[in-house]
């Protein structure tokens, strides 16, 4: 009897051993489904001490890098009948001179110093006035206005000019100056400024004093500039202003201003930031010239540092690794290369699409795209807290929701064919690009045609609200394996298809009606139904805490994290369709959740909490999958689980 | 004679396992091993986490400053006013709080230094502020263009971390192996009492030796049953604490950087070790209980014994220096060479005298017990 209860005890402890030690693993995965997955491929790519971030995207970007790689080298041979010969010439003058440091360090700022030097001379508010349009126009460089020629947001036929808030040095952000979560990047913002003087020949104790004045220049700008959270929707950039505001506000520029810039004939313009146009232009005094002076050549130095010689390029590179953490240094060939597909993006894009994108792909995306519609389409029509009008619209602005696969029908800027760069050294090819670039701005204000801005080597994918149209580059199927089967590319392609989907009814998009036009289709029910879910998101995400007791921004990352969970629902929808197993559920949430796997320095996981509008990759999954239903029954998720929470606070928007 | 013996411990270890209570209080004393270490650890963790204080300031920290408000067991919580701060630090809310005067560019830390709450709060906060000065230090020497290196880099150091004693884990040796030695005492003890005085109480002795069986036979089965329940409750408490050891220190944070690792020749010396202290311990719980009439006479003799087991652990907290010479005496000896066998302080020498010592005292032990029952008032208790 006794031998009888020993064995039978002797099973259960062994069966209880063995379930415990299976379940620790299946635990492992229920406690941190992101790093359960991707524990391998996190483990084969952890960071060495000159690396500041892995990814997903950061791996297919760098086998894009490759591909552009050989495209340029094709183009350099002469190899590639997509473009013109003179395109061609232009793309390779401009890399030979890109890629010859000697010759740079040779020519140094020259091209610069005769704009320099009028700086020097200026000794009244006209000239100031002056040297500032020429700048402006001539060099590319905003000082006393930021104009960009946009679509207008109430009737996208036309183009409309924007007054978009001025940045500093180094295009930084007004943030480093006055926010002291900011402090660390404001003081290598400083040194940079400090460093650039130095280069250009000043002292260090003059140097220092130089930017002491300039950076007290900025903070007073700053201090009457909008936060950077009044800027948050997209809305806040269409502030509609007449030309005799514009021209009552920059009084002291003086009426020829604007038609110096040639945007003086225009019945509306666009101003975000009033006030700090205002204090720009209250400053155009006698008494603060030296302090213009000072701003003017370390934002024209700041802006041409990366195309002038090496103590220049030096600094950029220290800028980047106080900013960022840790960098690894670019060699001159990737930093040619760099230079040359900013330059002649729409020139590189038409070539790589050419080469790299297959017909098989567009239709890939477009079935996807229609499986997706469809889902929301029947997400719309059952939702419980939109108007039924409200509902209409959204289905009508789904239905005319078009995808573009590559360049589509807008062109790009196109400056290499009418350059002639024989015997110019780069900082003057620099300055030719950017004046093609502003003729091409100004005459699309008369035209409304539309510039196509996102680069086709970028992996990733956009929704244009303007359009309300989903743009995907050719680079982002580099992260598609051909091989992976239907519901492991629902999880990536799907997921991320359904994400910009889902944008054109988060903070901003919804915004936007189906033509593109910002006119407001919600009742003020749905206003407040929709702000009541937004702040429920906004709560989820701002409890969860990355790293060191900083949390998410859940306010800034609320139009993300919408998307986020409305992509994830719409494809758990389409599997749920399909009639999926479990088997084929958990292939699709793993390959979502692998797609986000990433590592970064502390330095750059700090620089993302301020800045990144998405939250942390490691919340992209967790956080997301702990509000899907389907998620708990497949993988058996209970209370004792780290990913489960109670069912009343998970979160739906879409 | 081997038969006779195998006799006796076979009979022996029956009667205790008969009695449950017996037996479940003889596993059940080593249960208590990880209990203690978990709880140690736990209630150790809990304290760190504890000794954070929170306090009150009238700013808002940016996140460099919470940072360092963590790093210095501080935790901040924003109040309105000095008035609301005042309100709350005299109701008890706050152990102290910060105000900050913008025109003075100045911080000042409202405390009661006399407090031992104060004076930790005041140089948490000390540690804070410093941190914070330091910082923005640097970072005004990185905006100038200036060297932070150079600036702050003047004395070089690096703390170079010596093996030694780890106070946390020396406190969880002493007390585990101490608990290992109390159960062998605790085990050998209700053996020997039920060997010797119950079986006299009972009047079964008598009963026994009217049959073919010598004394010296009788006993010596008497005490190989007594050794095996030592090395069986000893061996379990082994396991336990070494597994609670392996598992805590993967588990708590206490125990981080911590380096407990045990291998083969450790286990077989240790397992050497308690077989020796089996053997010795239970030769003195025979002899003790052999003086007794009855059961209760025979615990209360034995209760001795272990008072004896926690000197060890005595001396062990009060950090007295171990001589050599106190390898040589019994029970003292077994718990501090467990502790060295574990903290990879493994000498031969101590080793030897600990052997050397046991075996001589078990020898002793023996030939005492057995010229013990030779006489009559031992065997039957008269006089």
């Amino acid at each position: 009897m006794i031998k009888r209860k020993m064995f039978l005890i002797g099973i259960v402890f062994i069966l209880g051993f063995f379930f415990f030690f299976i379940e620790r693993e299946e635990d492992n995965l229920k406690d941190n489904y992101y790093l359960s997955v991707n524990k391998d491929i996190l483990e084969d790519n952890k960071l060495e001490d000159d690396e500041y971030n892995w990814s997903y995207f950061s791996d297919a970007q760098d086998k894009v890098d490759e591909d552009i790689d050989d495209v340029l080298d094709n183009i350099l041979n002469n190899n590639i009948d997509k473009l013109t010969i003179d395109e061609r010439r232009a793309i390779e003058a401009v890399y030979n001179k890109a890629i010859n440091i000697d010759w740079r360090n040779k020519e140094g700022i020259k091209v610069l110093e005769p704009y320099l030097d009028k700086v020097w001379k200026v000794s009244t508010v006209e000239e100031l006035v002056n040297i500032i349009v020429i700048i402006e126009e001539e060099l590319g460089v905003d000082l006393l206005t930021n104009v960009k020629i946009v679509q207008d947001y109430q009737d996208n036929s036309k183009n409309i000019v924007y007054f978009y808030p001025v940045t500093l040095a180094f295009g930084a952000s007004g943030d480093y100056i006055i926010d002291e979560d900011y402090m660390s990047y404001k003081a290598y913002l400083r040194r940079a400024c400090v460093q650039l003087w130095k280069a250009y020949g000043y002292e260090g104790k003059d140097a220092r004093a130089v930017v002491e004045r300039v950076f007290a220049f900025y903070e007073e700008v700053r201090s009457h500039s909008k936060l950077a959270s009044d800027l948050d929707e997209i809305a806040d950039y269409y502030q509609v202003v007449a030309l005799d505001d514009i021209q009552g506000i920059l009084s002291n520029a003086g009426r020829e201003y604007l038609s110096r810039k040639g945007i003086n004939n225009r019945d509306s313009y666009s101003l975000v930031d009033s006030g700090q146009y205002k204090y720009l232009n209250d400053s155009l005094k006698i008494e603060n010239l030296n302090v213009w002076k000072e701003v003017i050549v370390t934002e024209v130095l700041a802006s041409y540092a990366s195309y002038a010689s090496s103590e220049y390029i030096e600094v950029v590179n220290n800028l980047n690794e106080g900013l960022l953490g840790k960098v690894e240094d670019n060699t001159l060939e990737e930093d040619a290369q760099d230079i040359v597909i900013n330059l002649f993006s729409s020139e590189i894009d038409k070539v790589y699409e050419d080469i790299y994108l297959k017909d098989e792909q567009i239709e890939e995306i477009e079935k996807m795209f229609l499986e997706i519609k469809d889902v929301f389409r029947e997400r719309l029509r059952n939702n419980n807290w939109l108007s039924d009008k409200a509902k209409e619209k959204a289905v009508l602005k789904l239905d005319k929701m078009k995808v573009v696969v590559g360049i589509g029908d807008e062109g790009g800027y196109e400056v290499a064919k009418d350059l002639r760069l024989d015997n110019s050294s780069l900082i003057e090819d620099v300055i030719e690009v950017q004046k093609q670039v502003k003729r091409t701005d100004l005459a699309r204000l008369d035209s409304g045609d539309k510039i196509g801005l996102v680069q086709q080597t970028q992996v990733n994918a956009y929704y244009q609200p303007l359009d309300n149209s989903i743009i995907i580059p050719v680079a982002f199927f580099e992260l598609i394996d051909d091989k992976a089967n239907y519901y492991e590319k629902l999880g990536i392609l799907g997921m991320i298809l359904a994400h910009e989907v889902t944008h054109a009814f988060d903070g901003n998009g919804s915004k936007f009606d189906e033509n593109g036009n910002m006119i407001d289709w919600w009742s003020e029910d749905d206003k407040v139904e929709f702000e009541k879910l937004k702040e429920d998101v906004i709560d989820y995400y701002s409890k969860l805490e990355v790293i060191d007791g900083k949390y998410i921004d859940g306010e800034k990352t609320v139009n993300e994290n919408i998307a986020d969970l409305g992509a994830l629902e719409c494809i758990v929808d389409i599997a749920d369709n399909k009639g999926a197993n479990n088997e084929e559920f958990r292939s699709m949430f793993s390959s979502f959740a692998s797609i986000w796997a990433s590592q970064e320095s502390e330095e750059y996981k700090k620089l993302l909490l301020l800045q990144d509008v998405h939250a942390p990759n490691e919340f992209r999954v967790n956080a997301v999958l702990s509000s899907i239903e389907e998620f708990y029954s497949v993988y058996n998720i209970y209370l004792w689980h780290d990913m489960w929470i109670s069912k009343e606070n998970r979160i739906e928007v879409w | 004679m081997m038969a006779s013996i195998w006799i006796t411990v076979k009979k022996e270890i029956r009667s205790i396992l008969r009695d449950k209570k017996t037996l479940i209080t003889l596993l059940a004393f080593p249960l208590l091993i990880p209990v203690m270490i978990f709880l140690y650890a736990y209630i150790y963790e809990g304290v760190e986490d504890a000794s954070k204080y929170l306090i009150g300031v009238d700013y808002q920290p940016n996140t460099t400053e919470i940072t360092l408000m963590e790093e210095a067991n501080l935790e901040a919580k924003v109040y309105d006013d000095k008035e609301v701060l005042e309100k709350a630090y005299s109701k008890g809310e706050i152990a102290g709080y910060i105000t900050y005067l913008e025109d003075e560019d100045k911080y000042y830390l409202y405390v009661n230094e006399d407090s031992e709450e104060g004076m930790y709060v005041s140089s948490y906060v000390t540690t804070y502020l410093e941190g914070y000065n330091e910082y923005l230090a640097k970072l005004y020497l990185i905006g100038e263009d200036i060297d932070v290196d150079k600036a702050y880099a003047n004395v070089e150091y690096e703390i170079v971390d010596l093996d030694g004693e780890n106070f946390i884990l020396l406190m969880m040796f002493t007390v585990s192996f101490t608990y290992i030695v109390m159960s062998i005492v605790l085990a050998t003890t209700n053996m020997a009492t039920s060997a010797t005085a119950v079986e006299k109480e009972n009047g079964t002795m008598e009963t026994i030796l009217t049959f073919p069986i010598k004394v010296r036979d009788l006993i010596v089965g008497k005490y190989l049953a007594t050794v095996i329940m030592g090395i069986l409750s000893s061996l379990i408490g082994l396991v336990l604490t070494l597994g609670s050891l392996e598992i805590a220190t993967n588990s708590f944070e206490v125990f981080e950087d911590i380096n407990f690792t045990f291998d083969m020749v450790s286990i077989l010396v240790a397992i050497l070790v308690v077989v020796l202290a089996s053997c010795f311990i239970a030769g003195l719980s025979i002899a003790v209980t052999s003086m007794a009439k009855t059961y209760k006479e025979a615990q209360s003799m034995s209760s001795t014994l272990n008072m004896l087991t926690i000197i060890p652990m005595f001396i062990s907290l009060m950090g007295m220096e171990i001589e050599k010479w106190y390898y040589l005496v019994p029970i003292l000896n077994y718990t501090q060479v467990l502790m060295d066998i574990f903290s990879g302080n493994l000498d031969l020498i101590s080793i030897l005298m600990v052997i050397l010592s046991s075996v001589i005292c078990v020898v002793l032990v023996i030939t005492y017990i057995l010229k013990q029952y030779r006489t009559e008032r031992v065997l039957f208790h008269e006089g």
